[in-house]
């Protein structure tokens, strides 16, 4: 069994291992950046490291009008990115053996694949396929 | 007594003279009767062989002393004959050898084979070396010994024992099986065994351990030898008990890197104590400044706020003096790369190093290691054709350093660059013709540039230009080649006394504030907003005789123009030699900032260099124009 954090983005629900999150901050302070645009919110100050927010709803091009005011920091193996997410929900525990990946081979909307929590479809994050797609828009 | 807290210390000292050395060899070469100079290298030699001998590291100690010995015989004679300057340099190598192996923790490799080479056979006289050290077991090391040190006494059988050509180091693990009665007995036949077969250099437990009764179930043994392995573990099988036998290698010895040179500094005792006093004076002015917080007293909270933004200042600036080392730790080794170079090729290279006193923060020292060896080499290798001058000179500029390695050689030539430029594809013609000479040159440092013959010379460093420019860019410097046919060639590092501190203006930048570094600016102006004139699409306005380009800043960034006030403030920065306006919404101040990092991916977004987190916990981000300037879009639409 594995600890999961689960959120949405949108409509949709996704789920992120607990051991690729270093922290979940209340409501830091954003900071502007300049030439940030689209997908990049701004800047958090994080323990005196300074991070990039990455507004993930809409790098996956979903339509979120509201972000919660909860950003979830990745630990350095995943460059310490801070996440805006429509809603942070809870951790729950998931067995992972059941995972369903992805039968398409396409990495829709970054996700590893589903896997069911109570009768929902939870999208498991692939973090690996968001670097990607921040390294392609920022090279 | 524990010596490991000294271990540093002595590592980073002889470190230095080593330095020395190897730059008094080559100068000695040049004048071989100066008298002061080989003064000076005996009293050199002798203060690593006095160090080494404290430390217990014997073989350093032993190759110094016979250094020692060898100048103490030039002192005499007043003359070093040139065939002995060779065997110096390489005695000298091999001390630089003996410094990694201790740093690496392993066996100090052997020296017998140099000592024998030795060109005067009357000044080896090892024996009656005066080394504070417990006397040397050499075996047969030397020629000049009489055999006693044969009969060695148990107590130093961590010694060298033996002497065999290239040998192989490596460790041996004996392990016994479980239950061996007289597990230590057996032990002291394990280690008779492996004395047989080369050098037992230590073990743990040492044969004295055993002889007292220590524990025994496995022994740990550093071996030189040039027996197989098969050989020696066959060997060891036959005694009883023996288990197991397994070796590890020593090969962490090629990894040996300067590392531990970095994570020591030494600092003069004088800045030490000035720089405590300056915190004992700080921590009298809080009193003060608690009291007349407490009492309401405005005057005095006022005067000692300003005694204390002082003494930050001047902790600021002593901390800061301790960050840096002169320019000399690392030009020591050039004298020497200049003499094999120019010995392998034939030609006549004379080395000039000037301003090695000046002062740079170590961590741009020691990125800039490589890149001034590969400069130097270059220099030697493409710049100077028979005979010639390289010069290694460095100068403060504002807060900048000036590096500059430069050679009276053939000079580059920016057409020939721009033709090859398109051969290789790097370039379409049209493009080449385009570029400035001043750009021409900097084609050099396009990876793939570099012509073969460039590739094999320097592959063994895997530095080429592109890195030397990388690494000068990536220390927030500036890269500048200035060269033409005939003229020779100079290459100008420009590089921050330190990287951590670095001077900023603070400035608006379409409502937001940003910082922009100080090194980056020539001057900024308050320009009457009727002086901008429009020349085509671009807007332009006069400084002296001058007719400068205006470019916006929040344009630059994408972001809203702000309004237009009576007075357009204006930030006056260099483009490829050309001076250029930035204008932005109004000044806010210059300070000094503490650079931040940044993460990705605010470090891939073009112009952002850092970011500072101001006295409210805000973040400005450091921009600089340069990047910004160099890919703008063509101003059409202004």
């Amino acid at each position: 069994m594995a600890l999961i954090l689960i959120f949405t983005l949108a409509e949709e629900t996704y789920g992120l291992e607990i051991e690729a999150i270093q922290e979940v901050v209340e409501k830091p302070a954003l900071h502007f950046v300049p030439r940030a645009d689209g997908a990049l919110l701004g800047a958090i100050n994080f323990h005196g490291q300074i991070l990039s927010l990455v507004d993930l709803p809409r790098l996956l091009g979903f339509d979120s009008e509201q972000l919660d005011h909860r950003r979830v920091v990745l630990t350095a193996e995943y460059q310490s990115l801070a996440l805006a997410v429509t809603l942070v929900q809870r951790i729950v525990k998931l067995d992972l053996a059941a995972l369903q990946s992805n039968l398409t081979g396409e990495s829709k909307n970054a996700a590893r694949g589903v896997v069911d929590m109570d009768g929902t479809l939870v999208n498991l994050l692939d973090l690996d396929e968001i670097l990607k797609q921040l390294r392609k828009l920022y090279q | 007594m524990d010596m490991s807290q000294y271990r540093e210390l002595f590592f980073s000292e002889t470190r230095e003279h080593l330095n020395n050395l190897n730059q008094l060899v080559v100068e000695l070469e040049q004048q071989p009767g100066n008298r002061e100079t080989i003064d000076t290298l005996f009293r050199e030699a002798h203060s690593l062989k006095g160090m080494a001998a404290t430390m217990g590291f014997n073989r350093t100690a032993q190759l110094s002393h016979h250094l020692e010995d060898l100048l103490d015989g030039f002192r005499k004679t007043g003359v070093v004959p040139a065939a002995t300057v060779d065997y110096l340099l390489a005695g000298i190598d091999l001390l630089e050898g003996l410094l990694d192996d201790m740093t690496a923790k392993s066996a100090e490799r052997s020296i017998d084979e140099f000592l024998q080479r030795s060109p005067s056979t009357e000044v080896v006289l090892v024996a009656e070396a005066d080394v504070s050290s417990p006397p040397q077991v050499n075996g047969n090391d030397d020629q000049s010994l009489p055999l006693v040190a044969v009969e060695v006494e148990p107590s130093d059988l961590v010694e060298p024992l033996a002497n065999i050509e290239e040998p192989d180091a490596f460790q041996v693990l004996v392990s016994l099986a479980e239950g061996t009665v007289m597990a230590s007995a057996r032990g002291i036949l394990v280690l008779r065994e492996l004395e047989k077969f080369g050098e037992l250099m230590s073990s743990k437990p040492d044969l004295d351990a055993l002889r007292n009764g220590a524990p025994c179930q496995q022994i740990q043994a550093w071996l030189r030898t040039s027996l197989t392995k098969d050989h020696i573990e066959e060997a060891l099988r036959k005694i009883t008990d023996v288990a197991q036998v397994r070796f590890i290698d020593d090969r962490r010895r090629e990894e040996v890197s300067r590392e531990d040179a970095a994570k020591t500094i030494r600092v003069r005792t004088e800045l030490l104590d000035q720089v405590v006093n300056l915190v004992g004076e700080l921590i009298t002015q809080r009193y003060l400044l608690n009291s007349a917080a407490a009492g309401r007293n405005w005057d005095e909270l006022r005067q000692a706020l300003g005694q204390t933004s002082r003494l930050v200042d001047d902790l600021h600036h002593h901390a800061l003096q301790a960050r840096l080392l002169p320019l000399e730790s690392i030009t020591g080794r050039l004298p020497r790369i200049v003499r094999d170079l120019s010995r392998k090729s034939g030609k006549k290279v004379t080395l000039r190093l000037t301003g090695s006193d000046v002062g740079i923060d170590r961590v741009v020292l020691e990125a800039l290691t490589d890149p001034l060896v590969h400069l130097v080499r270059n220099a030697v290798d493409h710049g100077i054709a028979e005979e010639g001058t390289v010069t290694v000179s460095a100068r403060r500029e504002k807060d900048l350093v000036l590096v500059e390695v430069a050679d009276d050689g053939n000079g580059m030539d920016s057409e020939r660059l721009r033709s090859q430029a398109v051969e290789k594809g790097l370039l379409t013609a049209q493009q080449a013709e385009n570029l400035s000479d001043r750009d021409a040159l900097m084609l050099v440092c396009q990876p793939g540039f570099s012509t073969a013959a460039e590739i094999t010379e320097t592959s063994g460093r895997g530095v080429g230009m592109d890195v030397v420019k990388s690494a000068v860019v990536n220390l927030g410097g500036r890269l500048d080649i200035l060269s033409a046919p005939g003229e020779g060639s100079r290459f100008q590092l420009r590089l921050p006394l330190s990287i951590a501190i670095i001077k900023i203006l603070l400035v608006r930048c379409a409502g937001h504030p940003l910082a922009i570094p100080i090194t980056r600016i020539d001057r900024t102006l308050g320009l009457p907003t009727a002086e901008i004139e429009r020349s085509g699409s671009e807007r332009v306005f006069r400084l002296g005789e001058e007719v400068l380009s205006l470019v916006s800043l929040p344009q630059l960034l994408g972001l809203p123009e702000p309004a237009v006030g009576e007075i357009t403030f204006v930030i006056l920065t260099e483009l490829q030699g050309r001076k250029i306006g930035l204008e932005v919404d109004c000044f806010i101040g210059q300070r000094e900032a503490f650079v931040k990092n940044l993460g990705f991916p605010l470090n891939h977004l073009p112009g952002l260099c850092g970011a500072t987190v101001e006295g409210d916990g805000r973040v400005v981000f450091i921009v600089d124009p340069q990047p910004l300037l160099e890919n703008r879009p063509l101003l059409s639409s202004n």
